[in-house]
């Protein structure tokens, strides 16, 4: 009678986790967008253009990756690197501003 | 007692089986040469200094590459065709980034001594296009867009010129820019392309002195070409900024 008790536990466990994972990929993605929109909006297309370029190109793959693969972690790591893109597109073109 | 050492076997045979699959995981040695090569053209046409001409470009064929290499890494072996496909992507955006060093380096060389200023030239205002004088269905000539790129080029700047006079001479009108672009490229991509020639052309006026809340903007993407052929000459048809009265 104790094993329908593991088997709960292993579900619960197996459940918490796959929504944890759900969870940093949406969060991962939802701060690269939130950056591409800040960099966009802050002129980095114009004055960090490569930056700009290779953050939007990551979050597409991110996208790609969450949607059509189901590649969350891959969508979380893609994600990760377009935000990192945008912070330095915005950090060059804001040292940059006159 | 029995029931522990059954638990131990099967988690055992578990252990294994993980094993073993996540051995077969993983990049063939054709597949790490490959992408060493893809990364080497890359490095070298950066190294040229085409960051500075084609920034999309290399951010294309970087985040490309990265991505094959990812799917490379976390596909099975014996998934030869899918990941075929990603390093096949990767390569041709690194021979279309290598495919434009050439000129890159054309531009950035400096002009031959006693040779006209083509910069001065360039910045040189457009000159005034007459404006029709009847007031029948006024229609404006498309502007067109490079390969993948959103700026406004020099020869869609006499008919934006022309937009914009007719704007001011019309505070009534409104108007709608429509930006399309080629089939290549995903839909989502082009969507997002088509988007930003819209707003380049938008800019632009905006920077002529049409107030912003008179100008609106959509995108189609790929979705209606002007011409439905499958060549350079239809594609560059296609990368178009469409004005509509409204």
């Amino acid at each position: 009678m104790k094993r329908p008790w593991a088997l709960l536990f292993a579900m619960v466990l197996a459940a918490i986790l796959a929504v944890g994972c759900a969870r940093a990929h949406k969060t991962a993605l939802n701060n690269a967008r939130t950056s591409l929109d800040q960099a966009k909006a802050m002129g980095v297309e114009e004055k960090a253009p490569y930056e700009y370029y290779t953050a939007e190109s990551y979050l597409r793959i991110a996208e790609e990756e969450a949607t059509t693969e189901g590649d969350y972690k891959g969508a979380k790591e893609f994600a990760e690197k377009s935000q990192k893109a945008s912070a330095e597109g915005m950090k060059k073109a804001g040292g940059g501003a006159k | 007692m029995r029931n522990r050492n059954l638990l131990l076997l099967s988690l055992l045979i578990l252990a294994v089986s993980f094993a073993a699959g996540c051995a077969k995981r993983g990049m063939t040695k054709s597949e790490t040469d490959r992408a060493d090569a893809i990364a080497a053209k890359i490095a070298k046409a950066e190294k040229m200094g085409i960051v500075k001409c084609n920034p999309l470009e290399l951010a294309i064929a970087k985040t490309t590459l990265d991505h094959a290499i990812h799917e490379g890494k976390e596909s099975y072996r014996d998934q030869v065709e899918e990941k075929k496909a990603y390093f096949d992507a990767a390569e041709k955006a690194a021979d279309d980034l290598w495919a434009l060093v050439g000129p890159c380096l054309e531009k950035m060389a400096p002009p031959p001594k006693g040779a006209p200023d083509m910069g001065a030239q360039q910045i040189a205002p457009p000159p005034p296009v007459p404006m029709p004088v009847a007031p029948a269905p006024v229609t404006f000539e498309n502007i067109h867009f490079d390969y993948d790129k959103s700026f406004i080029r020099d020869d869609a700047k006499p008919t934006l010129q022309s937009v914009a006079d007719y704007m001011k001479k019309n505070p009534d009108a409104k108007l709608l820019i429509e930006g399309h672009c080629d089939e290549r490229g995903t839909s989502e991509y082009n969507i997002a392309l088509g988007q930003r020639r819209a707003d380049s052309a938008m800019n632009y006026l905006t920077n002529l002195g049409v107030a912003g809340d008179r100008v609106s903007t959509i995108t189609y993407g790929e979705e209606r070409p002007a011409d439905p052929g499958h060549n350079e000459a239809a594609w560059a048809k296609n990368r178009r900024g469409v004005f509509v009265l409204r």
